[in-house]
């Protein structure tokens, strides 16, 4: 992985005409870093996230990381999910059932490269959650599902991470722990992560950016706490 | 007691099983996974011989590969014997009233794996044939599986259209329910009953073994 396409910025331009009453459109770039996108739920936030992953198809606009052009409806370009190399942390985690944690982890990597398992022990490792290894999801705790799916998103070796509202569902000690370890890893991959809450102290302790969405628009860009108001 | 139109059932429900398994499961997993224009139609088309009457469906199989047939025809000149009136046809027949039973019980199956789960899988990396083996077909695969115990024992009964498609040829096209029915035709009380006691037995257990499968604990 050559260092530009790592710094490469994540340009979104997105309009979706979900029905009679909603529609999206947004216009926004994200460098390296956290981008946090707020908004309350129906503004739009996860439609958003879904088109930059490709399991959503807009209308018209444009998603690419740098010159790489995802989707770009004048051109006819439209990426599918699978080439994209985008790491989504889902808010349900969507943990394979029937996979051990290691199994999880080792699913989005590269399949040439061995030992697969040796690589996904590492991650786990990492956030501390090596002891779950051979288990499977149904035995995890909250914390250790939590920290097994963001295990599985980084190991994938992602080109762009995507993080919808992840840990609304744990107690606020954990919620704390866990972002400090979102902030460790996602920021060392060095590449555009979107932070998708309606938590805007979650959004201040992780983002460099915020985009603030209402009603499928826009209507902050930028960085530092004065969106918070 | 012959045994030979017991043998020739399971031969034949076999491969017809195999066959609307491949077929079947694919289907399914189109009508799952793939919104497609005219899906609704092939769904009905496909389900169609669970409402249509025997002998109806077995005109239209007649019509599809019959000798005058453009697929017949092809058959023929390339295989040099004809798919109607022969072990082929009873295959057929089989795998027609089996068929539905795979595609409506899988589709259903597949469609209860959470879609967040198939997402995942895509995002991780996976192409839409890999997500569908690794997961959604994996999490579904109780299901899946009752759904082909089912087309088995669909397959292993049919009557009308096997005797519409391929005749009732002893030792050639004679499958055990065309046996029975033969028997009771002709005062053979004893083979009838044995074949039916056969094929009620068989039936049953596939019914309860699918019961278990589907009404044991689902991993989702």
């Amino acid at each position: 992985m050559s260092a530009d396409v790592r710094a490469a910025a994540l340009c979104v331009q997105v309009h979706i005409r979900a029905s009679e009453r909603f529609e999206l459109d947004v216009d926004f770039v994200v460098p390296p870093g956290v981008t946090a996108l707020l908004g309350r739920s129906g503004s739009g936030k996860s439609t958003t996230l879904a088109a930059i992953a490709g399991l959503v198809r807009p209308h018209t606009g444009r998603v690419a990381l740098g010159e790489d052009a995802w989707f770009d409806s004048t051109a006819r370009i439209d990426v599918a999910v699978h080439r994209r190399r985008v790491a989504l942390l889902f808010q349900s985690l969507a943990l394979f059932p029937h996979m051990t944690a290691w199994q999880n982890v080792a699913y989005g990597m590269e399949r040439r490269r061995a030992p697969r398992r040796a690589r996904a022990l590492e991650w786990l490792e990492r956030l501390r959650v090596s002891h779950v290894a051979d288990r499977r999801p149904d035995t995890f705790s909250g914390g250790e599902a939590q920290r097994v799916a963001l295990a599985r998103a980084l190991a994938s070796n992602p080109r762009v991470v995507l993080l919808d509202e992840p840990f609304t569902a744990v107690d606020t000690e954990l919620r704390r722990e866990l972002l400090a370890d979102v902030r460790v890893f996602v920021r060392s991959l060095g590449v555009p992560v979107v932070l998708v809450t309606h938590d805007r102290q979650e959004a201040a302790l992780l983002a460099d950016r915020f985009v603030v969405l209402e009603a499928g628009r826009m209507t902050h860009v930028g960085a530092g706490p004065e969106v918070e108001g | 007691m012959d045994f030979a139109p017991l043998l020739l059932s399971l031969k034949v429900a076999t491969t017809a099983t195999a066959l609307a398994a491949v077929v079947g499961i694919a289907v399914a997993a189109l009508l799952a996974n793939v919104r497609f224009p005219g899906r609704d139609l092939v769904d009905v088309l496909i389900t169609a011989p669970i409402v249509l009457p025997p002998t109806v469906l077995g005109y239209y199989v007649l019509v599809a590969l019959g000798r005058r047939s453009v697929l017949g025809h092809a058959f023929e000149a390339t295989f040099g014997t004809s798919i109607v009136f022969t072990q082929m046809g009873a295959v057929v027949a089989a795998t027609v009233g089996a068929l539905p039973l795979v595609v409506k019980s899988g589709r259903a199956a597949l469609e209860q794996v959470d879609v967040a789960l198939m997402r995942a899988a895509r995002t991780l990396g996976a192409a839409p044939l890999r997500a569908f083996l690794t997961v959604q077909l994996q999490l579904a695969a109780r299901g899946v599986m009752a759904a082909v115990m089912l087309a088995f024992a669909r397959a292993l009964g049919d009557f009308g259209v096997t005797l519409m498609v391929a005749g009732d040829i002893p030792g050639e096209t004679q499958t055990a329910s065309l046996a029975i029915y033969d028997s009771i035709q002709g005062h053979h009380d004893n083979t009838a009953l044995g074949l039916v006691l056969a094929l009620g037995l068989v039936a049953i257990s596939i019914l309860y073994g699918a019961n278990k499968l589907t009404g044991a604990r689902d991993v989702r």
